[in-house]
């Protein structure tokens, strides 16, 4: 029941916001409403067995008969760490939220749980409907949060997101639908399992890009790229983060980007092992030029956050091409770097919110010797921006270490441009860096009528978890590395003939 | 005391220091966080001499004590240690860092006194101590690469630590990036080492490289320590990577002398010493190796003579020293690139605190222009930073000539040497002696060029004694390498002390052959003569016949120029790769995202849009026009149904 | 022949004939009373009455595939579900009527009498199993909707549509009935159940029966607006009372497919691949137009009718697989579903309209709902509520009737129908959006009456909270409908 329990106390919550009486009491609640849900996600470590691949934690029902669609949750290594990433932030970002979000509270703590009951239902689902309920479930909530609480073009930026993303998705649909059929071919009976799709064969001729597994691949495939979202389908990500609020920025950032990736490695790869191998370099390939795109775009950007938002789409062709390369580095390396990336680029939209509640402004020139003015928010800001370039004992490098190293081993010409990445990321950062906290004070920090205030001790209890995890992610990688080993092996040795079997049973 | 308490005591004792002063850094005297950060540092060299003193008493071939805190990173085959090895070679590094590190902290009392953010400056300072015992340390190349970006982070910050100032805020910048430039081959290197050998431990690699020996340009071995090679000319400012050295110079000076001069610039030295079985099995890189060395060494050299601002002579100069130390490690002597490196840890460090002191003097000027006959004010800055100009121009009996011309005597002798290398390293030479003399003339001797409103005076103790220590170091320090044919006519017959210590660790020369006495005295004494002779002309021209100068310079202004703004290779950098990236980031985000990807966007729901006002122009609200359509829709219907 | 009625016969037929008896008692008690009408409420009441037990004659005794007079009346699976959404539709369609300004008034009880005969025509239409019974029926609910549309208060519009409706629905009855006779002409049969047996042999080889299942099919195609025949759709639902506009987006759709369904169940189709390719290429251009069109539109009602056509190609879609399908009744009792679902969005989405429309000639605007989540938001989720189920997102049962009908589809091979649909509900994604972001992310006062929607609102939220919840326990609702096909 504990995972029906992750799934759906936020359901509850919000439900409970919804029909609260007084208004003043919603913040509270929901801070205290998301720890209990995050303390609720902890008591998984203690009973969750790393020795294994198997499925855990099984929670099985049949839904919908005629289909073969069951309420099928269930967690394993791959999923651990991307359910506790969800439930770790969801209370500093309500935290974040405190100032930023000024009218329609509730409202938006309501979508916030919404949101977190969808992302965390896809994580866990192992069946395919299920799946999709959730993963088109979870636009919702982040279609009102950046079209209620975002700025000024967050409607266009809004619907760019929901049309995006629903376009991939709904060619995953009829790919799923059309597996279901197999499996009513294959066992006789039609199914939506997960378990059942492992188990298909699906025909798969190389030369021939209207075999059948290769338009399922890309059916799939095409759904999570918008979603990670891979170059060239990354043009709706700046304008859905610079529009968001900073929470929405956060969750999008930290969470729904996951998702893409993370279901290449729950859908994709095993679903399709021929169709992923023969068209792995496309992937790699167009991860590669997201890094480099990303990193030279980011590069000249004249507003922060969509600077931050294009070094996502460099972080995601990262987890991309450690994923594709189907080596244990990298896809541990790809793992890592999902929760890496939420860690990083979710305390550093964080932080613009902070900057951004203090002066009202994200462009770049308007700042400038931040960080004699408010040290301590620099110093903060600094440590998340080692993270992000990846400097040693931070968690950064930790993936982008094992992703490249992964990269190399099966392709050294992909390692070789990828690693530009690590250049230029420095150079993006660094730049943006010195721009807004060192040099002259520019005119909105220097503005005396405007005094900025240094980080209060909210920002401060928001801030220090991040850091925490930034240096415990870097220094002890293999306390989260030892939670996914046994199923990532399981995935790179049996990648054609991957079948997941649950825990306890046979 | 356990070999595992010692190394936590080693490491954690300047980390302390850094979490200490970094979380009082709102404190503003000098002398508390100096002395915290003093005491740490000195606290990490009293364990380094005690693990030297441990290597001691141990039998030389199992001189090594490895330290294991546990695994970092575990992956399949991929196991990644937080492992420190203490051998000879780390032993007498980190005696290095510690030592000299020790007394520029205590110099740093004195010289940033007055600074606001003393505290933070200091964490700083212990950060990169910190890191550098790692790089070090490390046993593998991975917890080597953590202190490797460790120490590039730490010069950041203290390069920038000014960072009201933009040009001191880029210079920091400037640093970082180009080491990273580095780090990502580095990276490379990493990999291609560990998909060929399955291991990035040093030992090991070292057992195993020479397995592969080979003399291909695409081999294991060449590859990778040409990739290790390229990030060791980040990191230790060589052709072409080196232009970020002088622009750190803009780091407070006793910054300069610990990071840029004495340690951290050294470490991609030290890397090669560290792998040197490994950089054997890969004679094309060794040779690439020495080139890029002792092109760096001329280039260097070169710029330094018409640079104007004191620490930027002397930051070209570190740059072509460095040079030096790869083109011994480039022609297999090792021990002479380690012994170089030592020395000149000393006698830059002294002339770089020297040079902090004739700073301090002068009231943060750095125009040597504006100087001239300091002598008289400063008789111990002096007279100590005088130890430093006669160590590196190789005078016999300092420190500098032994290992100067150690590397010298090698570049022509070992079999991975060449003529033409040892010709460049002198004239090298030849070109250091001026440069050095031109800026002892400058500074301190001939007429005084001060400006009225300056008093300089001399500095306090507390800034002297560390003056004095490194001076007596870049006197003797040479003693412990004393070239066999001088050691042969000395009484006593000495040994070559560093030779004989690093004995287990540096691979001798494949194919080397017995020395020829006569041609190492000959080379000697022509590169001691030519550096004389330099001297000299220099010593006349800038102490007596400036105008004499200033006429020559005029008549080869173009050439003069050139080098003055130091082969316009900044320029260059900037003009054709970094503007042209910069543009071409703002023409893909303009074209390719706004205009392209966008546009067609746009273009798929203005299809949808221009589909939808067709379907309107017909609805027309026209109760004709609607029959019209239904028995239009119903003929069609019927012809295609019946006429198939 | 010999034709006698039995006690079965009645039994069957009882919710027509409740039906009928319910129709007059309003009518009945105006005119003793002296031509003045009785309160609204009672109208209202008496007629809910009638549909109520309408259905509950309807469930206790039809259901079970038992004919009637001679076969030329069936009581199966498709007339029990059909029979129920288009009672509940009417119902709800009766509920707007009783509040909408347009209707509301001095004719309520004729008002009443006329929907509920045309709910009587559609009874007739779903059960009849006769090809002019069919006629029949089709021509007794659309007179009455003539007529209702344009005994409307408002003035202009609503006239000009029920006049086009009725000439262009006339048109089409004539197109249907010369089919007729075509069938009948070339088969000697009309009866659905005789000519069942013959008709993919008749469809392959005989030409005058194909040109008369043509002609039916384009009379269908027009009913349940198929491009090119969709023309009326717009201005007539946009021009009629939105009560009856209500009524005819809901239950006049769900019985015209219903009847085309049976039409389809004939395998004409199988017999005529060429019939098949066409009807293929009307439902991606039903689609194409609908969803297309619909972006443009502010008028809410215009752009819910261009939404309508849309989903009407979605229908067709599944029909089509119905008709090809070997695989008993689940690509109809898909459709039905579907009809389901799209009634209960549709009749929910009309209702906030009609609660929004002050006067008679008020024409809602999209742009008019600025601000509403402001004013009532509990109205305002549940008007998302339906846009998202419209556009067919999860958990709402949009999506999982859609799920079950391009399964269907799949099921047949249609893949590339489906892959069309769902493209066609990304675009449709675009319309159904725009209120909500007008409702929660634009300022303003969006007009709403407090008093005297009550009705309609319980209406709106029932609707709402059966999208969500029989989305999600969709599962036992299809398998009755299955069950009852077989």
């Amino acid at each position: 029941m504990i995972l029906s329990t992750l799934v759906f106390l936020p359901v509850l919550f919000a439900l409970i916001l919804a029909l609260w009486p007084q208004k003043n009491m919603i913040r509270p609640m929901a801070l205290v409403f998301s720890l209990i849900h995050f303390a609720v996600g902890l008591i998984v470590f203690q009973d969750f067995d790393t020795s294994t691949a198997q499925l855990q934690f099984v929670e099985k029902h049949m839904w919908i008969e005629k289909f073969g669609i069951q309420y099928f949750l269930a967690m394993d290594g791959i999923s651990f760490w991307l359910v506790q990433l969800t439930t770790f932030l969801a209370p500093l970002i309500i935290l974040a939220s405190w100032n930023s979000i000024s009218e329609k509270v509730r409202g938006f703590h309501i979508c916030f749980f919404i949101l977190q009951s969808a992302m965390l239902g896809s994580f866990l689902a192992f069946d395919a409907i299920l799946f999709y309920v959730f993963w088109e479930l979870s636009l919702i909530p982040m279609y009102f949060i950046v079209g209620i609480w975002g700025g000024s073009r967050r409607i266009y930026a809004t619907l760019k997101f929901f049309i995006y993303t629903m376009a991939g998705s709904v060619l995953m649909l009829v790919a799923i639908i059309y597996m279901m059929y197999l499996t009513q071919q294959a066992f006789g009976q039609m199914s939506s399992n997960l378990l059942d799709f492992y188990k298909l064969s699906i025909p798969f001729i190389g030369s021939d890009f209207f075999s059948m597994q290769t338009l399922l691949f890309f059916a799939f495939a095409l759904a999570f790229a918008i979603k990670v979202p891979l170059f060239p389908l990354h043009t709706w990500l700046p304008d859905a983060h610079v529009e968001a609020p900073t929470p929405g920025s956060v969750v999008l950032a930290g969470v729904m980007l996951k998702m893409g990736t993370f279901c290449y490695m729950r859908w994709v790869l095993p679903l399709f092992p021929e169709a992923s191998e023969y068209w792995a370099w496309i992937f790699i390939m167009l991860g590669v030029i997201g890094i480099i795109y990303g990193a030279l775009v980011a590069m000249v950007q004249p507003d922060i956050k969509k600077l931050v938002a294009y070094s996502s789409v460099s972080h995601m062709g990262y987890i991309i091409i450690g994923l594709f390369v189907m080596n244990h580095q990298g896809l541990q390396g790809g793992l890592y770097q999902m929760l890496n990336h939420g860690i990083s680029t979710g305390a550093l939209f964080i932080l613009i919110g902070m900057i951004y509640e203090r002066t009202h402004s994200r462009e770049i020139s308007q700042y400038g010797g931040l960080a004699s003015v408010l040290p301590n928010f620099t110093i903060f800001f600094f440590i998340i921006t080692l993270s992000s370039i990846a400097v040693p004992l931070t968690n950064g490098f930790v993936g982008e270490f094992l992703i490249l190293l992964g990269v190399y081993k099966a392709s050294p010409w992909a390692a070789g441009f990828a690693v530009t990445g690590v250049v230029l990321g420095a150079a993006y950062m660094l730049w943006m860096f010195k721009r807004v906290f060192y040099g002259e004070k520019g005119p909105l920090v220097a503005d005396e009528k405007h005094p900025l205030i240094d980080l209060n001790v909210r920002e401060f209890v928001i801030l220090v978890p991040f850091v925490i995890m930034v240096f415990v992610m870097g220094i002890f990688p293999n306390h989260f590395l030892k939670y996914s080993e046994a199923s990532i092996d399981y995935l790179v040795k049996n990648k054609s003939s991957y079948q997941l079997t649950i825990k306890g049973e046979q | 005391m356990s070999q595992t308490a010692l190394m936590s005591i080693l490491l954690a004792s300047p980390l302390i220091g850094f979490l200490i002063n970094g979380f009082r850094r709102k404190h503003h005297s000098a002398n508390v966080s100096g002395i915290i950060a003093s005491v740490a540092v000195f606290i990490s060299f009293v364990a380094a001499v005690l693990f030297w003193l441990e290597l001691q008493g141990m039998a030389p071939e199992s001189r090594s004590i490895l330290v294991n805190y546990g695994s970092w990173m575990n992956v399949e085959s991929l196991s990644i240690n937080f492992g420190f090895l203490v051998d000879p070679l780390s032993s007498l590094m980190i005696l290095i860092i510690t030592g000299v590190g020790f007394l520029i902290h205590v110099f740093s009392i004195g010289y940033m006194h007055h600074d606001k953010n003393v505290a933070k400056y200091f964490a700083y300072l212990n950060f990169f101590i910190f890191n550098m015992l790692i790089l070090v340390l490390g046993d593998s190349l991975v917890t080597l690469f953590v202190g490797w970006e460790g120490v590039g982070l730490a010069s950041y910050l203290l390069i920038g630590f000014w960072f009201t100032d933009k040009e001191k805020a880029s210079a920091g910048m400037k640093a970082f990036i180009t080491n990273r430039i580095g780090d990502a081959a580095f990276l490379i290197g990493m990999f291609i080492f560990f998909v060929s050998f399955g291991t990035l431990n040093i030992q090991e690699l070292n057992a195993l490289a020479p397995t592969v020996a080979e003399s291909t340009w695409l081999g294991v071995a060449t590859l990778g320590t040409l990739f290790l090679f390229i990030g060791a000319t980040g990191k230790s400012a060589q052709i072409p990577l080196y232009v970020w050295l002088p622009d750190a110079m803009a780091g407070p000076t006793p910054v300069s002398a610990l990071i840029h001069a004495a340690t951290m610039v050294t470490a991609g030295v030290y890397l090669i010493i560290r792998m040197n079985p490994v950089f054997l099995a890969a004679p094309n890189t060794m040779m690439v190796i020495a080139i890029i060395g002792v092109l760096t060494v001329v280039l260097a050299a070169s710029i330094g003579i018409t640079q104007n601002d004191i620490k930027k002579v002397l930051a070209y100069s570190t740059v072509s020293q460095l040079g030096y130390m790869f083109l011994a490690c480039g022609v297999g002597a090792f021990t002479a690139a380690f012994f170089h490196l030592m020395t000149h840890a000393f006698f830059k460090a002294l002339m770089f605190l020297g040079s902090g002191s004739v700073i301090h003097a002068m009231h943060e000027e750095q125009d040597i222009r504006k100087m001239g006959g300091l002598k008289k004010y400063l008789p111990w800055t002096h007279l100590t930073f005088m130890m430093g100009w006669l160590a590196i121009l190789g005078t016999p009996g300092f420190s500098g000539f032994f290992s100067k011309d150690e590397i010298l005597w090698m570049s022509w002798h070992s079999p991975l040497g060449h003529w033409s290398l040892w010709a460049l390293g002198a004239l090298g030479a030849t070109m250091t002696a001026f440069y050095m003399t031109r800026l002892m003339a400058l500074t301190f001797w001939g007429k005084s060029r001060v400006p009225k409103e300056i008093h300089p005076h001399e500095s306090s103790p507390i800034m002297l004694f560390p003056l004095v220590v490194l001076a007596i170091l870049s006197v003797v320090g040479g003693y412990v390498g004393i070239p066999h044919v001088i050691g042969a006519i000395l009484p006593g017959h000495p040994e070559n002390i560093l030779a004989g210590w690093l004995g287990n660790i540096v691979k001798p020369i494949p194919g080397i052959t017995e020395a020829d006495a006569a041609m190492e005295w000959t080379l000697m004494g022509v590169s001691v003569g030519l550096a004389t002779i330099s001297a000299f002309i220099a010593y006349t021209l800038y102490v007596n016949k400036q105008e004499a100068v200033q006429s020559f310079t005029n008549k080869i202004k173009p050439v003069y120029e050139l080098v003055y703004k130091k082969y316009l290779v900044d320029e260059l950098y900037f003009g054709y790769i970094i503007n042209p990236l910069v543009r071409l980031s703002e023409n893909i985000w303009a074209y390719i995202d706004v205009r392209f990807i966008d546009r067609c966007t746009y273009w798929a729901g203005d299809l949808m849009k221009g589909g939808g006002s067709f379907v309107r122009s017909l609805q027309n609200g026209n109760l004709q026009s609607y029959a019209m359509y239904i028995g239009l829709g119903l003929v069609l219907t019927l012809t295609f149904v019946m006429m198939r | 022949m010999n034709f006698t009625v039995d006690m079965g016969d009645l039994l069957l037929t009882s919710p027509l004939i409740a039906l009928f008896i319910a129709s007059l008692i309003p009518l009945t008690i105006k005119v003793l009373k002296g031509n003045i009408e009785q309160k609204p409420i009672a109208t209202l009441t008496q007629a809910l009455l009638g549909i109520i037990a309408a259905a509950g004659l309807l469930v206790s005794f039809g259901g079970e595939g038992n004919t009637a007079f001679n076969s030329v009346l069936v009581f199966d699976g498709i007339t029990l579900w059909t029979g129920l959404i288009a009672l509940a539709a009417g119902a709800g369609a009766l509920i707007l009527m009783f509040e909408n300004p347009a209707t509301r008034g001095t004719q309520f009880s004729e008002l009443i009498f006329l929907t509920l005969s045309s709910i009587l025509g559609m009874l007739i239409l779903i059960s009849a199993l006769d090809l002019l019974m069919i006629f029949i029926g089709l021509e007794m609910m659309s007179l009455s909707l003539y007529l209702m549309i344009g005994m409307s208060h408002e003035q202009r519009l609503s006239k000009e549509s029920a006049f086009k409706y009725f000439v262009l629905g006339s048109f089409a009855s004539a197109i249907f009935l010369f089919g007729i006779s075509f069938i009948f002409g070339s088969s000697g049969q009309t009866n659905i159940l005789q000519l069942l047996e013959s008709t993919v042999q008749l469809a392959q080889g005989n030409q005058l029966f194909l040109f008369g299942i043509v002609l039916v099919t384009v009379g269908f195609c027009f009913k349940v607006s198929i491009a090119p025949f969709h023309a009326w759709t717009p201005d007539v639902y946009q021009g009629a009372p939105t009560p009856h506009t209500a009524f005819m987006a809901t239950a006049v759709k769900v019985v015209s497919f219903a009847a085309f369904l049976r039409i389809i169940a004939m395998k004409p189709l199988v017999g005529s691949e060429s019939l098949f390719d066409i009807l293929q290429w009307l439902a991606v251009i039903t689609m194409l137009v609908g969803n297309t069109a619909a972006i443009l539109q502010n008028n809410l009602k215009r752009m819910l009718a261009y939404s309508s056509i849309a989903h009407s190609g979605y229908l067709l879609v599944g029909l089509l697989a119905a008709g090809i399908s070997n695989n008993g009744s689940f690509a109809a009792s898909g459709v039905i579903f579907y009809l389901f679902a799209y009634s209960l969005m549709t009749i929910g989405s009309f209702a906030l309209v009609s609660m929004m429309e002050k006067t008679e000639d008020h024409s809602l605007d999209v742009d008019d709902l600025a601000g509403f989540a402001k004013r009532r938001p509990a109205l305002a989720l549940c008007f998302s509520i339906f846009m998202l189920s419209l556009a067919g997102m999860p958990p709402s049962i949009g999506f999982f009737s859609k799920f079950y009908l391009f399964n269907a589809a799949i099921g047949e091979g249609l893949i590339w129908l489906a892959v069309w649909g769902v493209l066609n509900s990304v675009i449709s994604v675009y319309y159904y959006l725009r209120p909500i972001v007008v409702m929660y992310m634009r300022e303003g006062d969006a007009d709403v009456s407090h008093a005297g929607h009550f009705a309609t609102a319980i209406t709106i939220i029932v609707t709402a909270a059966l999208t969500l919840l029989l989305g999600v326990v969709s599962g036992p609702l299809l398998a009755l409908v299955e069950a009852s096909l077989v």
